[in-house]
């Protein structure tokens, strides 16, 4: 539409990160966005991909630049090189299967412990397809369980709804499968972002930072990860300096 | 060239071991003109060499001792692989020799032979649950009977590994299909299946991958559901630490016709139970793959550190999402990989100038950060680049391959930064890999110690590609690919007898091989040429074997193995082909690759750092 491109408009990257349980849907959810396509068999991300999009809207221009990450457990103590600096992030669950809210629960709480202050964060229930077919009044009013009937949500939207409020986060339940909602919650966020950290679009700025910002913070990182999760920052310091 | 001349002498079917030593020339590449093939010892001989009375093995799977506890050739059946009889034990010695005779190897010795093994009814009574109706066996056996069959005379229409010249692949469509059903591959579904048919399917696959914890927790296995599993895991678990309570180390025994190779690595155990023939070694380096893709998930200081702190912790929540790679490599190795038996990885053909091109554009612009990086194409290298001071073990490498090709989830055409460990270039720590499929069956992939190095990474990608586009060399690089290996026509004469090789390059630990087309384009007659060059591989490289050259005639093919200090080189020919012929052909194809060598390798090392272009 706006044929030329924006003159006045603000235009800017936009570090966005995906968060969530293994197969909750993150990768499916950014294939959606960037493609408009969906693969019933996608396979598990495998420490994360990097794709980038671009968003539209009136105002401005956003082009995000998105960390899908692996919900595996072992890839739990990589998420801080992902989440630091990023101006928004998706902690995404799956609405059929409560634990991957309950581990939602956990990333939000350590992105507002360590990530950004200032960052965005959405709350997206995913595999809203899956759900009973609500009929009647689809805002918010679930009159108890029978709203469940026939459908495999387990996770009420008031009660995912009530948490995102009591936060401060954006709340979305979408299908990566139809597609619903999917553009929309990239949308909001892309509308939420504060002007004052837009930056004027400047290529891709590392992880961000200088390059100080190594390790701080991260190693512990969210119990949640069950004390177990596996050091992937063991890194090699390549035996006498490798980068020769 | 002068390959299809007729033969001379009608090829001996019978084992006739002749050792003729002329210990001249072996290292260099006897010239086609050369009067006689050159040979250190010219073996002849069949595999198994008595033809084999009608399935005789079935005594075995009918007896009760389906872990056999005697030796394999006392129940009159012939292990699969590769079992030379006492009359080739010339040139097939002890090693070999030794390990038919004792069903159960143990470090120490034979099962028969430890003292401490007073009990042998409580192993037995220990493995029921293996043991089974003459049905399940039969079906766990079955392949290989009917290749015995085959070797015995028998059967004679399963010709489908190697139809004769001109025969065509259109006469054993119809046998194959027969068998496309009891194999490898998982197409059918199990669902609603009831346990019995499940256990039935699992009994009936060619071979099992096991990987459990020494305290017995199922960690990983090919196929079959945990219902199916966790009581032959406790199975495994219990004998291998009978072994190990007399300070014994159980490497493999036998069980019928499948051979058990067992390799305790770290805090795991390994298993591989193969009808398939392989030998012990050749298992145990299949083993040693699988292992390596563990470590790569979790390093080996991670796995250690694990099992220290808790001794039954369930390490199948931390390899989540790596079972594709592992499947993966559990069925190539079942349908047979060249790389995996070698030890080897393959290249893509092309000109010299243009793979130095490529080279320079990497070398040019490598950034500081960079450890290793790498163009590949179609599952093989175009080029490599490392830095003087580290090589790059071929294990790892093909760890690499393993994972960018056993499963998609790389192959989107998106970018990935994932954390990996090399486990030959440092066990205990990760790097970082920057892998770009920038077109469909060609990736950049940047290796870095730096966890942070992803953006750095990216835009020497981005570099890297815009000047191989500009070179001209990506075209390049997708026509190679779509056009596909060369075929033993393009190598040897139109007419030759020879339908496919191995060649393995010593000093570049690279091989390479003709396209299996069109002799070897079914799945099958695929795994029956890859299964054939295993027997071969295993004849040479047995323990105190010194052969040379091999040449062994089956009735479905004439084969030739050629050892030197540079070079392996297996030939397999139409059936009936002559030997003489076969030499010579041999003789060209070393010289063809040694013509060809730097369109066919990547050159870049001296002999003790055989890896490969470097900075
Ligand atoms: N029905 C339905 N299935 C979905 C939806 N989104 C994803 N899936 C399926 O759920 C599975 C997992 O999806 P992924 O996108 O790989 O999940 P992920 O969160 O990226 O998983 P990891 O990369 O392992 O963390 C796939 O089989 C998808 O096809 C959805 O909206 N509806
Ligand atoms: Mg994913």
């Amino acid at each position: 539409m706006a044929s030329r491109d924006e003159a006045p408009k603000l235009s800017s990257s936009v570090k966005l990160v995906l968060l969530g349980e293994a197969a909750v849907g993150k990768s499916s959810l950014v294939l959606r966005f960037v493609n408009d396509d969906f693969q019933e068999n996608k396979e598990p991300t495998i420490g994360a991909a990097f794709l980038t999009q671009k968003c539209t809207l009136p105002t401005r221009t956003i082009k995000f630049e998105i960390w899908d990450t692996a919900g595996q457990e072992r890839f739990a103590s990589l998420a801080p090189m992902y989440y630091r600096n990023a101006q928004t992030a998706l902690v995404v669950y799956d609405i059929t299967k409560p634990t991957s809210l309950i581990k939602a629960k956990h990333w939000v709480s350590e992105l507002q412990r360590q990530a950004s202050p200032g960052i965005v964060i959405a709350l997206v229930g995913n595999k809203l397809d899956l759900a009973a077919p609500v009929l009647a009044d689809d805002d918010g009013g679930e009159e108890g369980g029978d709203a469940m009937n026939g459908g495999n949500r387990a996770v009420l939207t008031a009660e995912a709804k009530a948490y995102a409020d009591e936060e401060g986060l954006l709340f979305y339940e979408t299908s990566a499968k139809t597609g619903e909602n999917v553009q929309g919650v990239f949308e909001a966020i892309a509308n939420a972002i504060p002007e004052s950290t837009l930056k004027p679009r400047a290529g891709a700025g590392g992880f961000a930072g200088g390059s100080g910002r190594a390790g701080a913070g991260s190693g512990g990182g969210d119990a949640g990860a069950a004390g177990m999760a596996v050091n992937l920052e063991d890194g090699v310091r390549a035996k006498e300096g490798c980068a020769c | 060239m002068s390959t299809t001349s007729p033969p001379p002498s009608p090829p001996s079917s019978h084992p006739s071991p002749s050792a003729s030593t002329s210990s001249s020339n072996e290292d260099q590449l006897p010239t086609p003109r050369a009067p006689t093939h050159q040979t250190t010892i010219t073996l002849t001989e069949d595999y198994f060499a008595p033809p084999l009375p009608p399935r005789p093995s079935l005594e075995v799977t009918t007896s009760n001792a389906f872990l056999s506890v005697h030796s394999a050739t006392s129940s009159g059946a012939s292990t699969p692989g590769l079992q030379a009889k006492p009359t080739t034990a010339i040139s097939l010695p002890e090693g070999v020799h030794a390990q038919q005779q004792d069903a159960v190897v143990s470090g120490n010795g034979s099962i028969t032979g430890a003292p401490s093994f007073s009990d042998s009814v409580s192993v037995k009574s220990l493995v029921p649950t293996l043991s089974a109706g003459d049905n399940d066996v039969e079906s766990m056996l079955g392949e290989i009977l009917e290749e015995e069959g085959e070797e015995g005379g028998f059967l004679k229409a399963r010709r489908d590994i190697l139809d004769s010249a001109g025969g065509g692949v259109g006469g054993s469509a119809g046998i194959e299909v027969e068998f496309e059903d009891d194999g490898w591959d998982e197409s059918s579904d199990e669902e609603g299946l009831g346990e019995e048919e499940l256990v039935a399917r699992w009994r009936a696959k060619r071979k099992h991958f096991f990987i459990l914890s020494s305290a017995g927790k199922p960690i990983y296995s090919r196929h079959g559901d945990e219902s199916v599993l966790s009581g032959y895991m406790g199975v495994i678990q219990a004998i291998i630490s009978f072994f190990q309570d007399d300070n014994d180390t159980l490497k493999g025994f036998s069980a019928g016709k499948h051979r058990f190779a067992i390799a305790a690595s770290g805090p795991l155990y390994l298993v591989a139970i193969s009808s398939m023939g392989e030998s012990d070694s050749q298992l145990r380096a299949q083993l040693d793959a699988l292992y390596t893709q563990v470590l790569s998930t979790l390093t080996l200081s991670q796995l250690n550190k694990i099992f220290a702190q808790r001794g039954n912790f369930d390490l199948r929540r931390l390899l989540g999402g790596t079972e594709v790679f592992l499947d993966g490599l559990s069925d190539a190795m079942t349908l047979g990989s060249p790389q995996v038996l070698l030890s080897a990885l393959e290249c893509v053909k092309m000109r010299k100038a243009h793979r130095e091109n490529i080279n320079s554009i990497l070398l040019k612009h490598r950034s500081p950060n960079l450890l290793y990086g790498l163009v590949i194409a179609d599952g093989r290298m175009v080029s490599v680049l490392r830095p003087k001071r580290h090589s790059l073990h071929p294990a790892d490498l093909q760890l690499l391959f393993s994972m960018l090709f056993n499963a998609s989830t790389f192959r989107d055409g998106g970018e990935h930064w994932t954390p990996i460990c090399l486990p030959k270039f440092n066990s205990k720590g990760f790097l970082h890999a920057y892998i770009h499929f920038f077109r469909k069956e060609v990736a950049v992939v940047l290796i870095s110690a730096d966890k942070d190095a992803f953006f750095e990474m990216r835009e020497m990608k981005g570099v890297v590609v815009e000047q191989l586009e500009k070179a001209g060399s990506i075209k390049i690089i997708e026509e190679a690919v779509s056009k596909g290996r060369y075929t033993t026509t393009d190598v040897l004469s139109s007419g030759t007898a020879i339908r496919h090789f191995l060649y393995r390059s010593k000093n570049n630990v690279q091989f390479t091989m003709p396209s299996f087309e069109p002799h070897f384009y079914t799945v099958i007659a695929r795994r029956r040429l890859m299964n054939l060059y295993q027997r071969l591989h295993a004849a040479v490289h047995a323990k105190n074997a010194h052969l040379k050259v091999h040449h062994c005639i089956r009735n479905s093919s004439v084969s030739l193995s050629w050892v030197t200090p540079t070079f392996e080189l297996y030939c397999v020919a139409a059936a009936g082909a002559n030997r003489t012929a076969l030499a010579k052909s041999a003789t060209a194809i070393a010289a063809w690759v040694k013509r060809e060598e730097e369109r066919l390798f990547v050159i870049g090392g001296v002999a003790s750092s055989p890896f490969l272009f470097y900075y």
